[in-house]
């Protein structure tokens, strides 16, 4: 084999470890900003939970996010 | 040497890297471990890069012509032009082991890469699901097929490409056939992702039907692109013999017509679950099947037979490991594939898709017993039984007339039930352009009743198809003011599945209109002609001006040069040869067609004297056959309209949720939660 090939080969073998190695270094170390979406499922969940819910009553409310809420009266700043 | 070792490299990376996708895959996916899950995706773009390092080494190697590579040796030779060269990839056994392993690789790192956004929760699963069909692959290619092995000796020249497969159509239908045959794998994967985690209809339906169509409109053109080549390279003047080979490609595109239809019954009504659920998967297994018929060998007597190889028994192990998994995940969710609810009427949308799904599920399991009868006598009687053209036209022609009379009612038919008053009334104009169709196809020729009964219903359902885009472009208009033309380009975007689908139901009349034509006052004579003799051929004069040789880089050929006149030409040289390729002891007749949307003059010349003193051509005249690849064309368009439709209704639970905490399956976020 040529130096040529040598290099390339080593380079195919660093990228595909690369390509396999550093999604999962870089999940563990900062997972809600890597996992595609926007965030991991729970934090998703917990997102929808808190628009459509208010926190200090647990009513559900009518909009998303809405605030006072119409059973309760709080705010979002104040349930927060 | 550098870029065998390479290939063989990358192919060796690409297996761990393929094991890697599967096993981690279903490993993360059954332990929630998000780490692995998203080195997992990492593992599905490794897969794709190798195999693309690989592919690009082979086709270094083809070009560049290194006869050591017994890929390269087996597939070209020091004549063959560049176009060739690149398309031999997919020529031999090795290359094109590797060409499929390249595509799926391709497909797994898109559902990885972009599709993981999108449909998360299913993609998470259908990624090893690809995954075990990638180490399946890159296993064939690394240790069965070995496209980077090394022929002994030193050869200075290859054997070339087989002779059949030198046309430019053979540059691009196997391609189109490998992407819309592994393009399969793909809804299947999501079907199966979907069903394992009991799914709602609405969470994979989007998905499933958007891959599933892409991969229909690849194999649609890919069966039109195998006939082109037939007519043009085979020199019988056909295009469909119901070869086993045109019928392996056939029978994935039964089944995935059937599946496509069916899943817009179980999206509106939630009707044929378990009949979606079997053409889903039968789409899929047919694939392997097909791949099967054409690299085994196993039946004779195939134009294929070039492709006839050591590797069908490990696609045969694969068909088997697959339809045990897939009944074996259909019994485990069996609740979930079960049907609650009952057909109304079958005067209805859902009831026409009954119909057009048991059509095309019979048409199926025809030419699959026909197709394999001579495998089945074979192991019965010891004498392999092949059955004729005559057996599938009888059996199937029936059935291509149930299903065009029902696109005759696909564009009125509406869910739930049809009123009889209002589908005449929507019909009148269709029928009676229909009845003057088929009188006019009565004078044009058309006496068998068969044919005259197709004349009449592919004219009443391209009637009623046009019809509804003449009605819907009419009430929008008067609607919003808009002319007739922006009301129909409007119209169309707005429901772009609904008359995307009508494009292709008219490119489908439109095939079959050709197919119809070409069997209608269609005329074969032989003629022997003297240099400078003129012949009248129905109502062309045709004179023979001589034999000339023409070397080509690759091969040599004899052609005999007619002029004719009439018949809407003047003076037009047709020029019908035999190819003669170097080492190959079978020359190969070069056709020479020119036609219009009536009909195609078809010359082939079939013998000659030494000097070409006297030839012998053949000359065919094949009415509508242009028809046929013209709605290939239109039903590629009408599938990308109908592609660009939006994949599930667009709506939000609430206003300001974020859509992809929507996309999230309920059942999920109360377990998550």
């Amino acid at each position: 084999m040529t130096p040529l090939g040598l290099v390339m080969v080593v380079t195919l073998v660093l990228v595909t470890v690369a390509l396999v190695a550093v999604p999962y270094w870089r999940a563990g170390r900062d997972p809600l900003e890597e996992t595609p979406g926007g965030g991991s499922f729970s934090q998703d969940v917990d997102r929808l939970l808190r628009d459509l819910f208010c926190l200090e009553c647990g009513m559900r409310l009518e909009r998303a996010g809405q605030s006072p809420c119409p059973h309760c009266g709080a705010s979002r700043s104040d349930a927060s | 040497m550098s870029f065998v070792w390479l290939g063989r490299i990358a192919l060796m990376l690409a297996g761990m890297s393929a094991v890697y996708t599967a096993a981690g895959g279903f490993y993360a996916y059954k332990t929630g471990n998000t780490r692995l899950r998203e080195s997992v995706r990492g593992a599905a773009l490794a897969v794709a890069f190798t195999i693309t390092i690989a592919v690009l080494a082979l086709e270094y190697l083809l070009v560049t012509g290194d006869f050591s590579v017994s890929a390269v040796y087996e597939t070209t030779n020091r004549g063959l032009p560049l176009a060739y060269r690149l398309a031999a990839l997919w020529g031999g056994d090795a290359g094109s082991v590797l060409f499929w392993t390249w595509i799926l690789s391709l497909y797994t790192a898109y559902v990885a890469g972009v599709g993981w956004r999108q449909e998360r929760h299913l993609t998470r699963l259908a990624v090893p699901i690809l995954g075990t069909l990638l180490v399946f692959f890159t296993g064939m290619a690394t240790l069965v097929v070995s496209p980077f092995g090394i022929v002994p000796g030193s050869p200075i020249n290859g054997s070339g490409l087989d002779p059949l497969l030198q046309n430019p159509v053979m540059t691009i239908h196997p391609p189109a056939m490998y992407t819309g045959l592994i393009g399969l794998s793909v809804p299947f994967a999501f079907f199966m992702s979907g069903l394992w985690q009991n799914a709602e209809t609405r969470e994979w339906i989007g998905v499933v039907r958007r891959w599933m169509l892409f991969a229909w409109m690849c194999l649609s053109a890919a069966i039109v692109l195998g006939g082109w080549w037939s007519y043009m390279e085979l020199g019988w003047g056909g295009y469909w013999k119901w070869d086993p080979v045109e019928n392996a490609s056939l029978l994935p595109w039964l089944a995935a017509t059937a599946a496509l239809h069916l899943m817009q019954a179980e999206e509106r009504r939630g009707l044929y679950r378990l009949w979606t659920s079997i053409m889903m998967m039968a789409s899929f297994l047919l694939t392997l099947v097909a791949t099967y018929i054409t690299r085994s060998g196993v039946i004779k007597d195939s134009v294929h037979s070039f492709a006839g190889t050591g590797v069908g028994p490990y696609f045969f192990g694969l068909f088997w490991f697959g339809l045990f998994a897939t009944v074996a995940v259909i019994v485990v969710r069996r609740r979930q594939v079960m049907d609650t609810v009952t057909l109304d009427r079958m005067l209805s949308r859902e009831g026409l898709y009954y119909l057009m799904a048991f059509a095309l599920t019979v048409m199926t399991v025809v030419v699959l017993f026909g197709t394999f009868y001579p495998v089945i006598t074979g192991a019965l009687t010891g004498t392999q039984r092949v059955l004729q053209v005559g057996f599938f036209n009888t059996m199937t022609a029936p059935l291509f007339l149930v299903l065009i009379a029902l696109l005759v009612l696909a564009p009125v038919a509406t869910w739930r039930s049809v009123r009889y008053r209002e589908l005449v009334q929507k019909l009148r104009w269709p029928w009676i352009v229909a009845v003057a169709g088929a009188v006019a196809a009565f004078f044009w020729g058309a006496r068998a009743p068969l044919l005259l009964l197709g004349d009449f219903l592919a004219v009443f359902a391209i009637a009623a198809t046009v019809r509804a885009f003449t009605e819907m472009a009419r009430v929008r208009a008067r609607a919003t003011g808009e002319d007739l033309g922006t009301a129909l380009w409007r119209g169309v975007r707005a429901n772009r599945r609904r008359y995307g689908g009508f494009v292709a139901h008219l490119a489908f009349l439109i095939i079959v209109l050709g197919v119809i034509g070409s069997h209608t006052g269609n005329t074969s004579v032989i003629r022997r002609f003297q240099v400078g003799q003129t012949e009248t051929v129905g109502p062309y004069r045709v004179t023979y001006a001589g034999l000339a040789t023409v070397n080509h880089s690759a091969y040599e050929t004899n052609e005999a040069r007619l002029i004719v006149n009439g018949g809407g030409f003047h003076n037009r040289l047709f020029t019908p040869g035999i190819n003669i390729f170097p080492g190959s002891s079978e020359p190969v007749a070069q056709v020479s067609i020119v036609g219009n949307l009536a009909r195609d003059l078809y010359t082939v010349l079939g013998s000659y004297t030494a000097g070409g003193t006297v030839v012998q051509v053949q000359f065919l005249v094949n009415p509508l056959v242009s028809w046929i690849w013209i709605g290939m064309f239109i039903m590629v368009f009408g599938t990308l309209i109908a592609q660009g439709g939006p994949s599930r209704p667009r709506r939000r639970l609430v206003p300001g949720v974020s859509e992809s905490v929507e996309r999230v399956p309920l059942r999920e976020r109360r377990d998550e939660a």
